[in-house]
């Protein structure tokens, strides 16, 4: 099982308050895991995905610019993770 | 004349009108304590309990029904239970479905406020925006069942039940053979405190007590419609003594479940369940 980081944890936390999901339909998430799209554990949408973004920059100070970025960064919560580190 | 197929009733007692016939008959206190920032004071409310929604709604289609929406699909199914149609049934109709409500989504409303009030307006909340729009719930409950009819919220502090009715009786007349008119209200703090500071205000219009919130729904019939009913039926001319409206002219014997604007609608469902055949 892949060990989620601390930033990683806080993610999942925020956007399972903000989507409205139970902390137990997210059991099965990894770091890796699909977030939004069909493939999505959580049955994330693009409803989801703009709420998503909106946390990111409110609460990480990082702002995801374009929507081809958002696509690629929204992938997992190690993508987001990644950008942010990267971004911040 | 209209007919009464169903009827359906959520509340602090739970969903269905034996849970509140039961309650009726041996009131249990199910007021829980809030604190209200705006006034620092904990008020008492009697908050409707959902959890039946599952019987109807799988939980992962639940995910984008705020609370309001949750007890308008709950109260409106248990209706429609009450009244044996099945959902092949229902679509032989011209099915038409009216929300009363005072206040309407008032939670989702105020979250979508604050997220703009509290960060910035490039931070409101699509989930909340979406959640807040009037007719959501009914929006909700059309696309699930697959309704095409006519559909409205008639959302107005002052007798929004009755002005339902009148909708309701109108389309019954006219072009729907079956209406599902739900009244619905939800507790929110900001309402907990204008409910207070009007209670000081207008004598004896909002009564002392603990506060509520509920949904009661009912299958209304026109004669074209041949569904048997085992409710009593009621003219659609407003005027006369046999109308809806005459009937909620009674006022209402108490709030055992905590006061909300549309719990005028009980005394309805209170002479309906009295007289059900």
């Amino acid at each position: 099982m892949e060990k989620f980081t601390e930033v990683e944890e806080k993610l999942l936390t925020n956007i399972l308050e903000i989507c409205q999901i139970d902390v137990d339909e997210a059991a099965g998430m990894t770091p890796t895991s699909p977030l939004i799209g069909p493939d999505s554990l959580l049955g994330l949408d693009s409803l989801d995905a703009v709420e998503i973004v909106s946390m990111i920059q409110y609460d990480f100070g990082v702002r995801i610019i374009s929507k081809e970025t958002s696509i690629e960064v929204l992938n997992s919560l190690r993508s987001i993770a990644n950008y942010i580190e990267q971004n911040k | 004349m209209i007919s009464v197929l169903g009827i359906g009733v959520v509340g602090s007692f739970g969903a269905g009108k034996d849970a509140f016939i039961q309650a009726l008959a041996a009131p249990n206190d199910c007021a829980s304590s809030h604190y209200i920032s705006e006034y620092q004071k904990d008020v008492e409310v009697h908050l409707a309990k959902t959890e039946q929604l599952s019987d109807y709604v799988p939980k992962p289609k639940q995910r984008r029904m705020d609370h309001f929406s949750r007890m308008f699909y709950l109260g409106a199914m248990d209706a429609i239970k009450d009244s044996g149609l099945t959902e092949d049934d229902l679509q032989q109709y011209r099915v038409g479905v009216v929300c009363a409500t005072a206040y309407g989504a008032s939670k989702s409303s105020y979250a979508f406020k604050d997220s703009i009030n509290t960060k910035a307006d490039h931070f409101a909340s699509p989930l909340h925006f979406s959640k807040s729009v009037a007719n959501s719930a009914i929006a909700n409950f059309m696309l699930n069942m697959n309704f095409y009819g006519r559909n409205i919220t008639i959302c107005q502090p002052q007798e929004p039940f009755e002005a339902s009715i009148e909708v309701a009786c109108l389309w019954l007349e006219q072009d729907c053979d079956l209406v599902i008119l739900v009244a619905v209200d939800e507790f929110s703090a900001p309402l907990a405190y204008s409910q207070e500071r009007m209670q000081e205000t207008e004598d004896g219009l909002i009564p002392d007590g603990s506060l509520g919130e509920g949904c009661s729904a009912f299958i209304l019939s026109s004669t074209s419609c041949k569904e048997k009913s085992k409710y009593p039926s009621m003219m659609t001319d407003l005027n006369s003594t046999d109308s809806p409206l005459a009937f909620l002219k009674q006022k209402i014997f108490s709030y055992p479940f905590g006061y909300f604007p549309t719990n005028t609608s009980f005394t309805l469902m209170n002479f309906l369940l009295a007289a059900e055949k």
